[in-house]
């Protein structure tokens, strides 16, 4: 057919539509020589073909030749999923000179020949209405350029426990300027607080210490201890950051670590970096190899911070020649710039005195795993002699309870998964300082999945530690004795337990470091039900985060131990430096983009309109006042929820535009809209599960026309409106799950406002007079083929029921609502009035 | 209590159970169970005597073999103070489910004797245990004044509403039926 036929506005426009028989796989069910006939007479379409299998290399090649040959600026392929082959596709279009973004798909094998073929004459339809809508968007596609952002070559650690030390020695190798930020007066975590480590018994500080030492004295390592991250600007590549020192009194590099003020100083308060268990002073170092070796002075407990209370250590410093303190010390921020993020902030143990069957914080000799770290430490408070804290003598019986808190409903579902083992290392070595001693651990099951974790386990039963399986149900104790009475049952005899010890050791949960809920709201990054950093995927993107450019390692992530922290720390130094390697990150270029003329704050500058901002998951849209609004690319990863948020039209989401989407809305439902379903899908999951559906072979009945679009979030209230406007039978928007557990949306919220916005338009129309069934959420996750296609069969059914004569009716009566409705969608408008136009041309044609 | 129950019996109670199944979602909930020993070794029946044991009830009718505990006098013995129920870290109520695997007996007349023996004392009496000037006696060692006169009219009101005659009645006929 020649152009000029088609009209003239689309004259520029050169359409080639190809349609995969992919093997029988689609031609088996649908006739893919009358699909290519058919397009070849579709407004725009130069040429069409069929062939076997369009992926293969001829078939690429067919589409390069004709690109040359008739000149084609736009490309189309039937076939699969594009999540199967898009990009395939696309580097073939971009191999031959056009822009990747100048091609689209038409699903017409997972959505259609793989779930319709009890159906053939619908699925035909169907397929015919998927590669004109195909068609009618690429029409209205742009050219788009990726977005290149320049990178700064420095990162940020959160953390010196060992995941954080490891992730800053390895990018130091690299070569990369590290700055390393501890809450705590010294690096080190909780590793440094540790006696010895399992499974192979090496002293914890002998093996952590000289790595400490050594990321401190580095050139290329910036080391903020006793300092907070207090704000996080910015977005991959370039983060502002903005640090909290914490005044220390005493000059780092002045003090030589010489004690005297130690001597001094007339405040004993309980030291916390023992447990509570030992003391310390007012001014004090947390430990002998703390880094930095320096000491510092508690202002909470000191009795004035000035000569006129005490001063002694002052004096005592000065007298010693090294004049350190400083009682005039304040609190300083000072800013950094970085490329990447690292967060290590590691773990707490839960309080289990909240755990009133074990009698936690009433009865003294019930201590926990960590007290009894610190007491069979040579460094801590008893120097290494395990006392019983009621009397202080030598324990003689000792029983450890492990899961108290983890695996339990009532307090933390997950397993903690490290205790199994610090216990049998605790146990083993309470057995090497006392070999009579009595030990016995109560468990419910016992995990050693680990390299050498289960030797180790057998290691403890040969030395006489006897376990007993059977989750002991309380401790008593005897009031004169202190002793303690374990109550339970021993499973494997199935006969009551009533044990007296000297001492009791309990295995906590970990729990998040405290504040990590804060430093989530300031890095922007989702945490799980736990509260612990949540990684991007859990299996192909574990260190990642939603947020990119920032890593999570350790504990921060979820209980950890140590070999798998440090791996994970190289691992988050691996993907952290990927960035830092580059010299530009580039990001799809399928963000939002404001309007700047369009925007109501540059209209009316008295307006302070942030809709778009407020639903943002990702802080990527700038307010200044009396300006428009502005999305920084480089931190939007493209949901749309701010287009489909603004009322005044004014943002849109290049590929995925108001008047891209609208035309496809156009075409699906130009014949016989009342027997169709309009599905609006997101990427990531209803999308997916529709396609699992259909690899999963389920049939369903075929009156389903899909929209894809990134996220729900993305789902404009006025592409409803504009479906019934244009009698569509029913409509169903669907999304990523989101429950009472939780959301999970791969842009964190996108489905919370499309449930949001859902409610709204739903009342509205309802209350206009639509039957509410016509008008559906669901969520369907990328793993739900099967309730896709539940749905898709309900749907049908409720479809048929209705009929379309009373669809039609009930369409009549709302069309003059919807019209109001729709009038103030101007991008919707435009294509409704060139959709017209192109009617009017074919008509008088 | 007899010990045997009958095949019919056993298959009308198979239904019961699967019902209790259903209604307490046990196939979820006791699937849950991972078998930890808090409920036996909160029990105070457990403690002095084992062959109650929570525990292993759960799983019985967890795994569907619990035809050998409901056929025996353990399935009586709990003393419903509830810390199984309290202290599961899995969130099963094993008290409630154990206390509706006793209705679902006594609707088919399945109790033991001194069980029975109780209702109809209380039917009768108004009381479960039988009046002595023992109890006045030592009642007026702590002081306190005679124990109230019972009244078996009130007894039989709620005998009614809880349909316990029709237990006593199963009870009875089961016994006849079977000797």
């Amino acid at each position: 057919m020649p152009e000029s036929e088609k009209g003239g506005k689309e004259e520029e426009v050169r359409i080639g539509v190809y349609v995969c028989h992919c093997g029988l796989n689609i031609a088996g069910v649908l006739d893919c020589k009358a699909l290519a006939e058919w397009a070849a007479k579709l407004p725009g379409v130069v040429v069409a073909r069929d062939y076997r299998y369009m992926c293969s290399d001829p078939g690429q090649a067919m589409i390069k030749k004709d690109i040359k040959e008739y000149n084609l600026n736009r490309v189309v392929v039937a076939a699969c999923s594009p999540k199967m082959h898009e990009p395939t596709f696309r580097r073939a279009v971009a191999d031959a000179g056009l822009n990747p973004f100048y091609f689209e798909m038409a699903n017409i094998r997972e959505h259609c020949s793989w779930c319709h073929s009890k159906w053939p004459k619908e699925a035909f339809e169907k397929a015919k209405d998927a590669i004109a809508a195909a068609v009618a968007k690429v029409r209205r596609n742009q050219a788009l350029e990726e977005i290149k952002v320049p990178v700064t070559k420095r990162v940020l650690i959160i953390g010196g426990g060992v995941a954080g030390i490891s992730a800053a020695l390895d990018l130091s190798d690299m070569g990369y300027e590290v700055v390393l930020v501890e809450r705590e007066p010294s690096i080190g975590g909780r590793m440094a607080q540790l006696d010895k480590t399992f499974p192979t018994l090496d002293c914890s500080i002998c093996i952590l210490g000289p790595l400490m030492v050594d990321v401190a004295r580095r050139p290329n390592v910036k080391l903020y201890a006793y300092s907070e991250v207090i704000k996080v600007d910015g977005y991959v590549g370039n983060f502002k950051v903005k640090i909290l020192k914490k005044p220390r009194y005493v000059d780092v590099d002045k003090c030589n670590a010489c004690g005297e003020c130690v001597k001094v100083c007339p405040v004993e308060v309980p030291n916390e970096f023992d447990e509570g268990l030992g003391w310390r002073k007012a001014i004090y170092i947390p430990f002998p190899q703390a880094v930095p070796a320096a000491y510092l002075l508690d202002d909470k407990n000191c009795l004035g911070l000035t000569p006129l209370v005490c001063g002694r250590c002052m004096e005592a410093c000065k007298a010693s020649g090294a004049d350190a303190i400083n009682y005039s010390d304040k609190p300083e921020i000072v800013e950094e710039e970085v490329g990447a993020i690292i967060v290590a902030t590691g773990y707490d143990l839960m309080d289990v005195s909240q755990i009133k069957e074990y009698g936690y914080g009433v009865y003294p000799n019930v201590i926990t795993a960590l007290e009894l770290e610190r007491l069979i430490n040579a460094a801590g408070p008893t120097e290494g002699h395990v006392i019983r804290p009621s009397d202080g003598k030598t324990p003689k019986k000792v029983a450890f309870i492990q899961c108290v808190g983890s695996r339990d409903l009532k307090w933390k579902e997950y397993c903690t998964g490290f205790c199994c083992m610090y216990t049998i290392k605790n146990a083993i070595l309470l057995k090497e300082h006392y070999p009579d001693i009595d030990i016995t651990v109560y468990y419910i099951d016992i995990r050693a999945a680990g390299k050498g974790y289960e030797e180790f386990y057998r290691r403890a039963r040969g030395e006489g530690i006897k376990f007993v399986r059977g989750k002991p149900a309380e401790i008593l104790e005897d009031p004169d004795t202190r002793n303690l009475i374990v109550v339970g049952e021993d499973l494997a005899l199935g006969k009551p337990i009533r044990e007296e010890y000297d001492i009791v050791v309990l295995s906590p949960p970990a729990v998040p470091r405290i504040g990590s809920d804060k430093l989530a709201q300031i890095l922007n990054i989702p945490t799980d039900k736990a509260g612990f950093f949540l990684e991007s995927h859990p299996k192909l993107k574990p260190i990642d985060t939603p947020t990119e450019g920032i890593y999570i390692c350790g504990a921060a992530h979820g209980p950890k131990d140590i070999p798998y922290s440090v791996a994970q720390a190289s691992g988050a130094a691996s993907r952290a430096a990927r960035i830092l390697a580059q010299d530009y990150v580039t990001i799809e270029p399928i963000v939002s983009y404001v309007l700047p003329d369009k925007c109501i704050r540059s209209i009316n500058p008295k307006i302070e309109c942030g809709a778009c901002a407020k639903v943002c998951p990702y802080n990527a849209i700038e307010l200044t006042p009396g300006q428009p609004a502005r999305v920084i690319p480089a931190k939007c990863h493209g949901c749309g929820t701010c287009v489909a948020e603004c009322p005044q039209d004014a943002i849109i989401q290049f590929h995925f535009t108001d008047q891209q989407i609208a035309s496809q809305i156009i075409e699906y439902l130009k014949e016989e809209p009342e027997k169709k379903i309009l599905a609006f899908t997101c990427n990531w999951c209803s999308y997916a599960g529709a396609d699992l559906a259909g690899t999963s072979r389920y049939e369903y009945p075929p009156d389903a026309r899909l929209i894809r679009v990134m996220c729900s979030g993305r789902i404009d209230r006025d592409f409803i409106y504009l479906a019934f406007r244009l009698g569509a039978g029913m409509v169903l928007v669907s999304g990523c799950r989101l429950s009472e557990f939780g959301s999970d949306c791969h842009y964190i919220s996108g489905n919370v406002h499309a449930k949001r916005r859902f409610e709204a338009y739903k009342r509205t129309l309802v209350r206009a007079g639509l039957t509410p069934s016509r008008l559906r959420l669901e969520w369907v996750s990328a793993a739900e083929g099967d309730k896709w296609a539940a749905i898709m069969e309900e749907m049908a059914k409720e479809l048929k029921r209705l009929g379309p004569e009373k669809i039609k009716a009930e369409n009549e009566k709302l069309k003059p609502f919807l019209d109001k409705l729709l009038r103030r969608a101007w991008q919707i408008q435009a294509v409704l009035k060139q959709a017209e136009e192109v009617v009017e041309r074919v008509e008088s044609h | 209590m007899s010990k045997v129950i009958s095949e019919k019996i056993m298959d009308k109670l198979a239904e019961d159970i699967k019902r209790l199944v259903e209604i307490y979602d046990l196939e979820k909930k006791a699937a849950f169970c991972y078998q930890c020993g808090t409920c036996s070794g909160s029990c105070p029946v457990f403690m002095v005597q084992p062959e109650y044991n929570p525990r292993k009830m759960i799983e019985s009718l967890a795994n569907g073999t619990w035809q050998s505990f409901i056929n025996s006098e353990v399935a009586w013995m709990c003393s419903m103070c509830h810390l199984c129920l309290e202290r599961c870290p899995q969130r099963i109520e094993v008290s409630e489910i154990l206390a509706e695997v006793r209705n679902i007996l006594a609707r088919r007349g399945i109790m033991p004797d001194i069980i029975a023996e109780k209702l109809e004392r209380v039917l009768k009496t108004g009381i479960s245990a039988p009046y002595s000037a023992l109890i006045d006696k030592r009642r007026a060692r702590y002081g306190l004044p005679s124990a109230p006169k019972f009244d078996a009219e009130a007894a039989k009101v709620i005998f009614d509403i809880f349909a316990l005659n029709h237990v006593l009645t199963a009870k009875r006929s089961r016994e006849g039926g079977e000797a």
